[in-house]
């Protein structure tokens, strides 16, 4: 599959049949607005990794359209503080498969406001969101679904989960749920735990310190986000730039 | 200092208030509207210490400095200038049984509820005429030390014991009707449980109900010392119907070390009311703090009991069910705070929706630094019954404790239509089935409640659930 | 006319047609088995029969002990005297499941505008019954289905049929998931039930079931006709030969 570049302030694509349907988006534009057509199938990823300290603010839009199938990625690395905005809109009988993972150093904040809106009926939608902090680093992660009235029969799930490596790390997060349709399939998880007593234990009975159980999990969570990405080279890019902040 | 000294002394510093005003006047003058005046004539008429005063001026001016909540339901139609903010009981008109609404009367007919009990949930009627039972428990409670007392009345009798807890676990300038309560409270129950003392039978205020009636600003304040245990019981499940449209009441209750305490309470407002009471428990090291509770009517309720887990080991559980019907908006849930560490809580809330109404669940988990090895777990199913009702859930969860497990799950949707065919091809209409299995729902939180609560809740249920299906 | 008279009918889902013209009899005292591969309109029959919602009448007709039911919804049904035993009994929670059947039991009793036992008597009748399906457990303490394994599901819905004494059972998907000792005791359970006042509907995918039972007649489905009618020798064939002969001999 040929993978199509985002360009600088590129900010508004349509996708349709004919275009290449894997969009890589390294945050060269500040707002950018994706249109998929009826039909189409899109592969997406958001990648941030800049070293530059300046605070930075994204916003992106993705208006899938109806029975559109869409696969989308965000990753946030980098050294900056950050404010990333992403909203979804989805058409009848569209779907979206939607992962995201941030790994936060040092003083990092990070401030991600995630809107995804079911407007047309049987549309469905998975959201699977991943946090590592370590140091000192922040974040404020709001994730909301919102089911308007005529989307009936849709399917969404939320799962959240917010790993803090180090003692001052702090998170803030809030999978919301908002639904005026009742014919509906709807629900959300969250959870915060990295290792309990009992689990670090036992690997450290292993013969592992803390912070080797710690770079397990976050390689493991790197993974498996990786491992979704539909094309292998890209996802390999992706599991390195997060394997080498550990 | 003896009773007459104390009111020459108030007296003194009110004289401009006494010149002005003939009491009785002053009151007959349907009196609404807030203003300093009338603080200080409350707190006159009931005779409090001057440190009581100097509290409610004090959150009067929070008040005053305070905005309106910028979330949740919209309270615009609230007029804050058009209320009375204080009665005396003698004062209030009685009430004819005459004047009640026909719908109140049906659904007090429908639940059960004998004529007397009636008359009393309507603000009809002078006194409910205690029976044998309550008397003779009133001399158990006393034997063990038990304080179950008018708020007032425990005011003048434990001075020390309520300055040393009121409103320091609901502070005035926590928002602006606990600013408001702190200015205007009047009534409520004060409750001691004394070191060690376990109270089997569950204390029920309904026990105290008197022609005051269901005070809006009531305050109830509860202290459970070390290693004591009780349960505590406000609110019954018949409607209230009252003229009063804001109730910003106050109950705080404090859970000392190794105490462990539930508060139930099942409420069923009138449809124009306005629910903004603050419920909030301070629970001490290796204490519980049950909150199990049932919401019902109202136009407005915004209501998150909150427990504060400020001892290591504490733990609190917070069950809950709200009903929003048609032009009704439940917004309501939990609010843990940990902050110290091995705290547990555990929140399940269910909620449902019909006829339009708006079902929103508020949460909050705040997991603080100090709070190494805690653990929350959150539970909220909704169940929407029809396609113009709504459901939010908003939980909010903050961790600034690497240590802390939280889990927090949420459904939502409607009554699944395999159910339903399951019940009806054994026979039961569509309507029962429905009921049936709105009931089953909210079961592991009814099953909680004493009996004649929880079938009063069920009743409730199967009430809403008449004509709401097909 | 007879007990269960199935005229021409056509069933529809969500617009889908289903089942294109099925006629089927059945009299008072007979076990009718129907068999087919998946998706070839077996449970729907049985669904529509006891009046799922899920389901339309495009064309024909139901009678049912000379009464049209067609147009009836479920809990009619089951006042009349059908029952359906579901392929997957529901998990109802917060249910508790000796104070439904009572429930159920004296609302099929007003209907058939006939005397409810009271509370006493029904919850003996209830311990009998329980006695004879062998159950050990204490569903007393639990709630409707919830947490019950295969088998217990499967005792479940024949302790409503013992204890509803409908005139027509309709068993969807008879066996799903049932080992030897299961089949057995449902087997045992339909051969109590059946008499000269009272008949069956059993729906197997699997032939393994018949030796518990005693067949009068057997239909095969597929793509929701009856494509063959017989005795019991024809599901003997069936067991040795498959389906994929006698549905290719009909397309």
């Amino acid at each position: 599959m040929a993978i199509r570049k985002l360009k600088d302030n590129e900010s508004l694509i349509h996708i349709s049949l004919a275009d290449e349907s894997f969009l890589f988006d390294e945050a060269s534009s500040q707002a950018t607005q994706i249109r998929v057509e009826a039909g189409v199938c899109l592969n997406y990823v958001f990648f941030f990794n800049s070293s530059s300290c300046q605070e930075v603010n994204y916003q992106r839009e993705i208006f899938i359209g109806a029975g559109a199938r869409v696969k989308t990625f965000l990753v946030w690395l980098g050294r900056a503080n950050g404010h990333l905005k992403f909203i979804s809109q989805l058409s009848t009988k569209s779907s979206i498969e939607h992962r995201s993972l941030y790994f936060l150093l040092d003083q990092q904040n990070l401030k991600i406001i995630e809107e995804h809106n079911f407007i047309g009926p049987e549309s469905k939608g998975r959201f699977y969101s991943n946090g590592l902090l370590a140091g000192q680093s922040q974040v404020n992660c709001n994730c909301e679904i919102n089911i308007l009235p005529k989307a009936q029969d849709s399917d969404s799930r939320i799962d959240l989960k917010l790993h803090l490596l180090s003692p001052q790390a702090k998170g803030t997060i809030l999978p919301a749920l908002k639904i005026a349709a009742n014919r509906v399939r709807a629900g959300h998880g969250a959870t915060t735990a990295s290792f309990g007593p009992e689990d670090l234990f036992y690997l450290r009975s292993r013969g592992l310190s803390e912070d080797q159980a710690k770079s397990l999990l976050v390689q493991s969570a790197a993974r498996l986000f990786a491992n979704q990405i539909p094309d292998r080279e890209l996802g390999k890019k992706v599991l390195d730039a997060i394997i080498e902040r550990l | 200092m003896p009773q007459e000294a104390i009111d020459k002394s108030q007296r003194n510093s009110h004289d401009s208030l006494w010149d002005d005003y003939d009491s009785s006047s002053y009151m007959s003058k349907t009196r609404k509207g807030l203003d300093e005046d009338l603080i200080r004539f409350i707190s006159q008429e009931k005779k409090e210490p001057d440190w009581m005063l100097s509290l409610r001026l004090e959150s009067f001016k929070i008040y005053q400095s305070l905005a309106l909540p910028d979330w949740g339901p919209k309270l615009d139609k609230l007029d804050l200038k058009n209320i009375t903010y204080y009665a005396r009981a003698t004062d209030q008109p009685a009430q004819n049984w005459d004047d009640v609404p026909i719908d109140i009367k049906n659904t007090f007919n429908k639940l059960g509820i004998p004529q007397a009990e009636q008359e009393v949930l309507a603000g009809v009627g002078a006194q409910y005429e205690s029976t044998v039972i309550y008397h003779s428990l009133r001399e158990e409670y006393k034997e063990q030390g038990v304080i179950f007392e008018d708020l007032d009345v425990a005011l003048r009798e434990h001075e020390d014991l309520v300055r040393r807890y009121f409103m320091t676990g609901i502070k005035p300038g926590l928002h602006k009707f606990s600013a408001l309560h702190g200015a205007v409270w009047s009534g409520g129950t004060f409750l001691y449980i004394p070191k060690g003392v376990r109270v089997d039978l569950p204390l029920q205020a309904y026990f105290r109900m008197n022609a005051k009636g269901m005070g809006q600003f009531e305050h109830t304040l509860i202290i459970v010392e070390d290693n004591a245990q009780a349960h505590y019981i406000e609110g019954c499940s018949a409607p209230r119907y009252g003229a009063d449209s804001l109730h910003a009441g106050a109950v705080e209750i404090f859970v000392a070390p190794g105490a462990r305490f539930r508060y139930s309470s099942v409420e069923s407002w009138s449809k124009d009311a306005y629910n903004l009471n603050t419920k909030r428990a301070i629970v001490e090291e290796n204490a519980h703090m049950e909150w199990v509770g049932g919401n019902f009517g109202s136009h407005v309720t915004m209501l998150y009991p909150c427990s504060v887990l400020k001892g290591r080991g504490a733990s609190a559980d917070h069950l809950g069910v709200a009903f929003a019907g048609q032009g009704q908006i439940q917004d309501t849930g939990a609010k843990v705070i940990h902050l110290a560490p091995e705290t547990s809580s555990n929140i399940i809330m269910k909620s449902i929706s019909k006829d339009s109404g708006q079902s929103i669940y508020r949460g909050l988990v705040d997991i603080e630094p100090d709070a190494a090895g805690a653990v929350a777990n959150i539970k909220c199913d909704a169940l929407i019954l029809d396609e113009e009702s709504i459901s939010d859930t908003i939980p909010l969860i903050k961790v600034k404790n690497q240590s802390a497990i939280i889990a927090h799950e949420a459904t939502a949707g409607k009554l699944n239509d395999d159910d339903i065919f399951y019940l009806r091809s054994r026979g039961l209409s569509e309507e029962r089935a429905a009921a049936l299995i709105v009931n089953g729902f909210i079961e592991p939180i009814v099953k909680e409640l004493p009996l004649e609560y929880a079938v009063e809740m069920n009743r409730m249920i199967e009430l809403e659930m008449e004509g709401s299906v097909g | 006319m007879s007990f269960l008279d199935i005229k021409d009918l056509s069933v529809s889902s969500g617009g889908k047609p289903i089942l294109k013209g099925i006629n089927l009899q059945i009299e008072k005292g007979e076990v009718c088995v129907i068999m087919g591969p998946n998706g070839s309109g077996k449970s729907t029959l049985a669904n529509a029969l006891m009046g799922h919602p899920a389901y339309q009448i495009t064309g024909g007709s139901i009678f049912f002990d000379g009464q049209d039911i067609g147009l009836l919804p479920p809990e009619k049904r089951a006042a009349l005297g059908i029952f359906l035993s579901f392929q997957q009994p529901r998990e109802i929670t917060g249910v508790d499941y000796y104070p439904f059947l009572f429930e159920a039991h004296k609302s099929l009793s007003q209907e058939k505008k006939e005397e409810a036992m009271d509370v006493f008597a029904f919850k003996q009748s209830l311990e009998e019954r329980l006695k004879k399906l062998q159950v050990s457990s204490n569903w007393g303490q639990r709630h409707l289905n919830v947490g019950f394994s295969g088998g217990e599901k499967k005792k479940s819905e024949m302790l409503q049929l013992a204890m509803f004494s409908p005139r027509l059972a309709i068993f969807d998907e008879i066996d799903s998931g049932l080992d030897i000792d299961a089949l057995e005791m449902v087997g045992h359970e339909l051969g109590e039930f059946i008499s000269s006042q009272t008949s069956a509907l059993v729906v197997t995918h699997y032939p393994k079931i018949l030796k518990y039972i005693t067949v009068t007649k057997v239909l095969v489905f597929s793509a929701g006709q009856i494509i063959s009618t017989g005795g019991p020798e024809l599901a003997q064939r069936l067991e040795q030969e498959g389906f994929n002969d006698l549905i290719g001999k009909n397309s």
